[in-house]
């Protein structure tokens, strides 16, 4: 799995390339961790390149969730493929997460 | 049963092997946890019984020395023997009877409610999770114990001697080292080293072996009870004879 | 993900298991596809568990080739058999958890022991798992505190924490009650439709199997007698298979003696 960071904006679009599971979930750990010490208000994270993300991956995005609630950060999915959506489906976390269809439609919905 | 004994005592050093080498984790805390069902619960009991033969050591030699008009070796008698047999012995006895048993039941539970089938589909090595931990529980405490027990041992033969058979309490203490040397210290506590290991790989071999529901428990317990003594008597005489006779 | 991509997940290949001179199971061949729900039937001691059994690899047959995942897992030593057991799980009939530890460490076990996993993502997967099989909230209850339908869920959460490829469920849905079984048909449904992964499920509850199965499997004194389609299992003339599915008392499935050697063995002597 790699990890990419460009700035829209003021936004930071994070494009992940590669099966998001048990080898490379600490990575996106790590990687969100620094994001979320350095208190990162909006945060967009681009799912073109997913093909496959498992539960200690959706774990992964949950903590860091969890750690944007005291500054109030926001967090936007994009591109997801519908196998990578159905993992989020099963478990209902469409419902906590803002999933957009591409990356347009996640910016917008994150200057709003 | 020998097969299976020899197979997984191999297992479970290649396990230990494996984990010293980094190529997987030791379960350090379930380790400590054993260390504590093992040691510290068995540690009243195996005091007690020592205390006991202490005193019945100091007894049961008093009459005897008496008639030579050597009341006062007593002491000698006690710490020789505790230190060199009784303690190891008795701990040993009382480890076999409290944790032995209960380490086949426990595992022998395991195996007929399925848990250790489901841990070895799980791709987790039932002899890592399970056996290892409480093999070296028992390898690291029986001679903590061991010496524990030989302490209130010699404390149960001071108590007699001073009391009873009026020996200077002084006297006695010095008499109990002067009695001994370093080697009967360390012999006895090697083996209850060896002692803890056939304990425990004797124990965790009828639980892992446990067939046919609740009655293989019961009979598999009883077995291990019976094949940790006859191992661990047997052991003792082995090394009794390489480290006092045969030299 | 995986290295080896064969397009079934499972092949069994003229699997024969004996236990002493008695053959429990006799030739049996069968393929499934990724992606599909194979249901195996069968009356009690018919062998369906002991084949299970072989599929995990906790038994080795007589002859034969078990191929889980494109693994020969007959040819297999621990260490190979335990990287593909690594791929797929195990929901056992009475959920087998460790009664030492509570729901929630049972369920986190398989991801600790992968070794990959901290602690604070195993218990957010915990909850996710739980909330699955309409669990949350029990994770520090201790599997002797709560029932037999609970734990077999329990061990259903832990058999997907590691999100396998394959899942095998033995009898998954008996002792649970009608919405219960309806609940984890359909989580079995959404596992193999949504996820795609694989699913084999024994069970002798005919509602349940129709309802979930691709593929069925029908086990007579340790042969297969039928497998197909629920379609042409339903269309399938064997009188056996018919009494099964129906569920009739009385049928070419024998239960009791004739009367003849019924009164003989009452009356004989030994």
């Amino acid at each position: 799995m790699e990890i990419s960071e460009r700035l829209e904006g003021e936004i930071p679009v994070v494009t992940i390339k590669g099966d998001i599971d048990l080898e490379s979930s600490p990575k996106l750990r790590e990687f969100l961790k620094t994001k979320s010490s350095s208190k990162c208000a909006k945060l967009l994270l681009d799912f073109t390149g997913v093909s496959y993300i498992d539960s200690s991956g959706l774990a992964t995005l949950i903590e860091y969730f969890q750690a944007t609630q005291p500054f109030k950060g926001k967090l936007a999915l994009s591109s997801l493929s519908p196998r990578v959506r159905n993992v989020f489906e099963i478990v209902r976390l469409e419902q906590i997460f803002s999933l957009h269809p591409d990356t347009n439609s996640a910016l917008t919905a994150l200057n709003s | 049963m020998l097969l299976a004994y020899t197979s997984l005592t191999l297992r479970a050093f290649a396990s230990i092997g494996r984990s010293l080498s980094g190529r997987s984790t030791l379960r350090v805390h379930a380790t400590f946890v054993q260390m504590v069902n093992v040691g510290v619960n068995s540690l009243p009991t195996v005091g007690l019984a020592c205390l006991f033969m202490g005193l019945v050591l100091a007894m049961q030699s008093a009459g005897q020395l008496a008639q030579l008009g050597a009341t006062e070796r007593v002491a000698d008698l006690v710490s020789f023997a505790m230190l060199r047999e009784i303690g190891p012995l008795i701990t040993a006895v009382v480890v076999i009877g409290r944790s032995g048993s209960s380490i086949t039941a426990e595992l022998g539970t395991m195996k007929v409610s399925e848990e250790i089938e489901a841990l070895e589909v799980m791709a987790i090595d039932p002899v890592r999770y399970l056996v290892v931990p409480r093999l070296l529980a028992m390898i690291i405490m029986m001679p903590c114990l061991t010496i524990i027990g030989e302490a209130l041992g010699l404390f149960g033969g001071w108590l007699l001697g001073v009391n009873s058979l009026s020996l200077d309490p002084l006297l006695y203490i010095t008499r109990s080292l002067q009695a001994v040397d370093l080697k009967d210290l360390y012999t006895g506590l090697f083996k209850s080293l060896v002692f803890g290991f056939l304990i425990g790989s004797i124990a965790c071999t009828y639980g892992m072996e446990v067939r046919d529901g609740a009655e293989g428990v019961g009979r598999n317990t009883t077995q291990s009870v019976v094949s940790c003594l006859l191992a661990m008597l047997g052991m003792d005489a082995i090394l009794t004879a390489i480290f006092f006779f045969a030299t | 993900m995986s290295e080896t991509k064969s397009t079934h997940a499972l092949e069994v290949r003229g699997l024969v298991k004996k236990f002493g001179p008695r053959t429990v199971l006799n030739d049996i061949s069968f393929t499934l596809k990724r992606g599909e729900i194979l249901v195996i039937m069968g009356g009690s001691g018919c062998g369906k568990s002991t084949l299970l059994r072989h599929l995990i690899g906790v038994l080795k047959p007589n002859e034969g080739e078990i191929h889980v995942l494109g693994t020969d897992i007959t040819k297999l030593d621990d260490d190979g058999l335990a990287k593909v057991r690594r791929r797929f799980a195990m929901m056992h009939q009475f959920g087998a958890l460790l009664n030492s530890l509570t729901v929630g460490q049972n369920v986190a076990l398989p991801l600790l022991e992968s070794g990959n996993v901290s602690e604070s993502i195993a218990d957010l997967v915990v909850k996710l798992k739980l909330e699955l099989v309409g669990l949350t909230g029990f994770e520090h209850l201790k599997p002797s505190e709560i029932s037999g339908g609970m734990r077999k869920r329990v061990g259903m959460a832990r058999a997907l924490a590691l999100d396998p490829e394959l899942l095998f469920c033995d009898e998954p849905t008996s002792g649970l009650d009608p919405v219960m079984t309806a609940v984890i048909d359909q989580l079995t449904l959404d596992m193999v439709h949504k996820l795609g992964i694989t699913a084999v499920v024994v069970t002798h509850d005919m509602t349940s199997a129709f309802r979930i199965a691709n593929k069925m499997i029908m086990l007579f004194e340790g042969q297969i007698i039928a497998q197909g389609t629920p379609d042409e299992i339903r269309n399938n003339p064997d009188p056996r298979l018919q009494q099964f599915i129906k569920g009739e008392a009385d049928g070419p499935i024998p239960l009791k003696l004739s009367r003849d050697d019924y009164i003989k063995r009452l009356l004989s002597v030994d």
